[in-house]
This record gives C-alpha cells, sequence and structure tokens, in this order.
C-alpha cells in the first residue's frame, strides 16, 4: 500500500518531468520560433525572478483575488440561499440570472467601468461579480437536492425550517458547493488577471504580462502564465483541501 | 384510549409532474387501532401505501378521508420515534453518534444529557459514540436509529428494520427489539421479514396490492416475554403457517 502510494505521488512529477523534456527538446530541435517559444530554463530562471522583481505585482492580484474570493463566495451564498427559500423569486429571476451567466464577464468591463471607475475597485467588482453569479446556482441547486429521506426524518424530530435548512439541507449540500466554490474561484482569477491587462491598472499579475508581451520579454510572459496557473492550482487545492475536511462523509 | 387510531382512511395520488396527472388509490378504507403497548407488523407488496401510512401516523401527510390520531390527538401534535430503513440514511452522515442523538432532543443541557448518555450505555453503544455512521455496521447504526427514536417517545414506528443487515447484525438489533416488547414501548412495525415480524409483533396486518385494504389481521398468540429461542416453539411454526396461509390466499 505504501509502494502504492509512492508511485501515485510520484506520478504527477513524472509527468511533469516530461513535459519539460519534451518542451527543452522541441525548443531546441527548433519545432517553433525559438524567439517566441523558449526555453524552459530561461523561463524557470524568470519564474523564480518574479517574485523579488514583481513581487508587488503578486501581492497585488493576491490581495484582489482573496478579496473577490470572499465577497464574491459571500455574496453568491446568500443569493443562493434566497433562490431556494422563495420559490417565486427563484422562478422570477433564474432566467435572468442564466442570460447574465451566458455574457462573458469581460464584456461588461466597461460598464463596470463607467460604474467603479479606472483601477482596482473594477476589476475587484467584475470578479466578485462572476463569482457570486456562479456560486448563487450551485447553492439554490444543491439546497434544492436534498434528501427526501433525510429531511423528512429532521420533519418527524419536529425541527424548525431553520433547523432543517442549517443541520440538513445546507449540510447535504455542501459537495456541489463545494463544487460551485472551485468553478467560481477558477473563474475570479481569470477575470481578475483579463481586467488586470485593460488600461487603467496600477499593479497585478495581468499588468505585469501585458508589459512583458508590449517589450518582447517573452521568457517574463511565460513565467507570468506559469505563475497564474500555479496561484490557480493553489487556491482550487485549498478549497479541495477544506472540502476533505469539512465534508468528511462524502464518497462513504 | 387506543395509542393509535386509524380511522377508514383513504389516501390517492397523482402521478406525473401535471396537475391533471392521473390520480391512484393507494389507501382504501384502512381501518387499525393499536393498543399501548402492542407491537403490530404490517407486511404488504412494494407500493401498496405502507410508507404512505406511515407519514399519516407521523403527521407529515393528511388523508384523503378518514382519521388519525395518536393518543387521542392529532398526529402532528405529538413526537414519535421514527426508525426508517438503514440503507436511507437514517443517522447523518456529518454528525457522530453521541450528536445524531443530541439533535433529535429539543433542548440540550444536563438533564438531556444524562438522558442521552443512559441511552447509549442501554443500548450497548458507549464505545461508538465519537464514531461518525460511515465508520458503523449496518446494525449498530439500527441500533442508533433506535436510540434516537427512544429518546423522547414510547411510540415507534419502524419501517423495515431489519433489512439489510447481516445475520449477526440481524440477531442483535432483533435481540433489542425483543428487550423493548416490555409493556412501555408501542411499535408498528412495516416489514417483509415475516419470521421475524411474527416473533416481534403480538399481531400481523396483511394489506392487499394497491389500494391498500387490509386483507388480514392476525393475532399472534406467543408469549408476552419472548427470545429468538421462542422460534423453536410450535406456536411460533403455527403462526408462521398461519401467516402464510393468508399471504397465499
Amino acid at each position: 500500500m505504501k509502494t502504492h502510494s509512492i508511485k501515485v505521488r510520484a506520478l504527477p512529477w513524472l509527468v511533469i518531468g516530461t513535459i519539460l523534456l519534451g518542451w527543452n527538446l522541441t525548443h531546441y530541435l527548433q519545432v517553433f520560433d525559438p524567439f517566441l517559444f523558449p526555453s524552459p530554463i530561461p523561463v524557470l530562471e524568470n519564474f523564480f525572478k518574479l517574485f523579488e522583481t514583481n513581487h508587488a505585482d503578486i501581492l497585488s492580484t493576491l490581495e484582489k483575488l482573496a478579496i473577490a474570493i470572499t465577497g464574491g463566495s459571500a455574496i453568491g451564498f446568500l443569493i443562493g440561499i434566497v433562490l431556494y427559500r422563495f420559490e417565486w423569486v427563484y422562478e422570477s429571476f433564474s432566467p435572468l440570472l442564466d442570460f447574465f451567466r451566458s455574457i462573458p464577464a469581460t464584456a461588461l468591463f466597461p460598464l463596470f467601468l463607467l460604474f467603479f471607475g479606472i483601477g482596482d475597485p473594477t476589476n475587484i467588482a467584475l470578479a466578485v461579480w462572476i463569482g457570486a453569479l456562479y456560486l448563487s446556482l450551485h447553492v439554490s441547486k444543491g439546497l434544492k437536492g436534498t434528501s427526501e429521506a433525510a429531511v423528512l426524518m429532521a420533519k418527524t424530530l419536529k425541527k424548525s425550517e431553520w433547523d432543517i435548512l442549517y443541520h440538513v439541507r445546507l449540510k447535504e449540500a455542501l459537495p456541489v458547493i463545494f463544487v460551485g466554490l472551485r468553478t467560481a474561484t477558477s473563474l475570479t482569477l481569470v477575470v481578475l488577471i483579463v481586467t488586470e491587462m485593460f488600461v487603467g491598472t496600477k499593479n497585478g499579475i495581468g499588468k505585469m504580462l501585458i508589459d512583458a508581451s508590449y517589450t518582447y520579454n517573452i521568457p517574463k510572459l511565460y513565467a507570468g502564465i506559469l505563475l497564474i496557473g500555479l496561484i490557480g492550482y493553489l487556491a482550487n487545492s485549498g478549497i479541495i483541501y477544506a472540502e476533505k475536511r469539512v465534508v468528511h462523509w462524502e464518497g462513504k | 384510549m387506543h395509542a393509535i387510531s386509524i380511522h377508514n382512511v383513504t389516501k390517492q395520488y397523482r402521478l406525473g409532474r401535471m396537475r391533471n396527472g392521473k390520480p391512484v388509490h393507494v389507501l382504501d378504507s384502512v381501518s387499525l387501532n393499536v393498543q399501548k403497548g402492542e407491537f403490530v407488523g404490517i407486511i404488504g407488496p412494494n407500493g401498496c401505501g405502507k410508507s404512505t401510512l406511515f407519514k399519516m401516523i407521523l403527521g407529515l401527510e393528511k388523508p384523503g378521508s378518514g382519521e388519525v390520531t395518536v393518543l387521542g390527538k392529532k398526529p402532528e401534535d405529538i413526537q414519535m420515534g421514527y426508525v426508517p430503513q438503514h440503507s436511507s440514511g437514517a443517522l447523518y452522515p456529518w454528525f457522530t453518534s453521541k450528536e445524531n442523538l443530541d439533535f433529535a432532543v429539543k433542548e440540550n443541557n444536563a438533564g438531556t444529557a444524562q438522558l442521552i448518555s443512559n441511552k447509549i450505555q442501554e443500548f450497548g453503544v458507549s464505545m461508538y459514540t465519537n464514531a461518525y455512521p460511515y465508520q458503523l455496521s449496518g446494525g449498530l447504526k439500527q441500533l442508533l436509529s433506535i436510540a434516537r427514536a427512544t429518546l423522547y417517545s414510547n411510540i415507534l414506528l419502524l419501517d423495515e428494520p431489519l433489512t439489510g443487515l447481516d445475520y449477526q447484525n440481524r440477531m442483535a438489533v432483533e435481540k433489542k427489539l425483543l428487550d423493548m416488547r416490555n409493556g412501555q414501548n408501542t411499535a408498528v412495525m412495516i416489514s417483509h421479514d415475516i419470521e421475524s415480524a411474527i416473533l416481534l409483533c403480538d399481531r400481523i396486518i396483511i394489506l392487499t396490492p394497491k389500494p391498500a385494504r387490509i386483507k388480514a389481521v392476525l393475532a399472534i398468540p406467543l408469549p408476552k416475554n419472548r427470545t429468538h429461542e421462542t422460534r423453536f416453539l410450535p406456536e411460533y411454526q403455527h403462526a408462521l403457517s398461519n401467516v402464510y396461509a393468508a399471504l397465499l390466499e
């Protein structure tokens, strides 16, 4: 079992190593223009240098991400509860929410710019918007999907609607809510990075990427992309870890 | 006063999502009285309305016509102990065994804490108070479910309490239910396990297929205090034959 565990844990590193080797070989064989497809070595060098030269940008994005995820989650959660609790609200607003979910968040940037002005408030507001939009769907669906048996048991215990909502429906909905949280977090990060590339942003990884592309600092561009992927991966891993602790009964 | 009184109850549902879906009669003129201290078994084919009958006794559904009372009052005003089928997630997996019992009481105070502690001891599940339901065997989960039900009521509704349990777990749960036949507890039990139903119950009610009517009411003339060994009595075999004969009619 221990051997199996070591093998399983080594597999992702094996894949990463293979990709790096393949990347290096592709660069060496000049399959693509070497200027546009640098070797992984300068990319990795730039990656580690980012923490020294662009730590303000990194901190700025992380701060905005934390605010946006917190705000988007709180608002999305509340909206989800309201959508579940009041059927008429769900029936009335559900088509509108589906309508807004179909509009790419970045297409709303000019509108948010008018409302919130140039800079971080617009970036954060748009990221909160998209996070809340997606999480509310998962919260309401999760609550609506509670098993009848679980609710029936609570009713035989003469529990109040609030007790049933908090102790039964919400707990049963947690797996679906966590899936929503992961989706919302990924979309929040995407929207944040993309809007940082727009005019008016002072700091951020998105701005760093645009500056790198304008100055043809290709290895730094690649390094920035790797950094975004790493942030997304760590955020996702954090949520998965929290889910395993909180929803300890899932799959058992 | 009867513990449970079901008088001429009828119920129908509409199938499908539309209001003009086809109506289906589930229960038809069912009348039944359960005395205090009595254990009554209900046997019937799948889908005949047994669970619907339970929901009416619990006050979670109203009969289409007729009346259901518990201790002379409306069912929704009385709390009864409900033990669902163990496969349907009777215990909440996010609560430990003790927390599942804590959730059942109206108020958590020193008195109820002592009550819960006594109940855990009585059911022999002290070792598992901090375990989660998914860490327990089917038999232990069922015992906890029964312990929870008896925390707040002497009137128990048991939905197939032995279904899905292996032999050892079945014996353990059956023993507990036999111990509860002490005149203090009243129980109505849905069961597909005819042998166990005869051992545990004072009367067996046989329902017809949908719309369910009472096909037969059979008294089980076995001693009041019963054990697993009661199965070896000739009266048990006789009762078993009578029930099978009624089912085959």
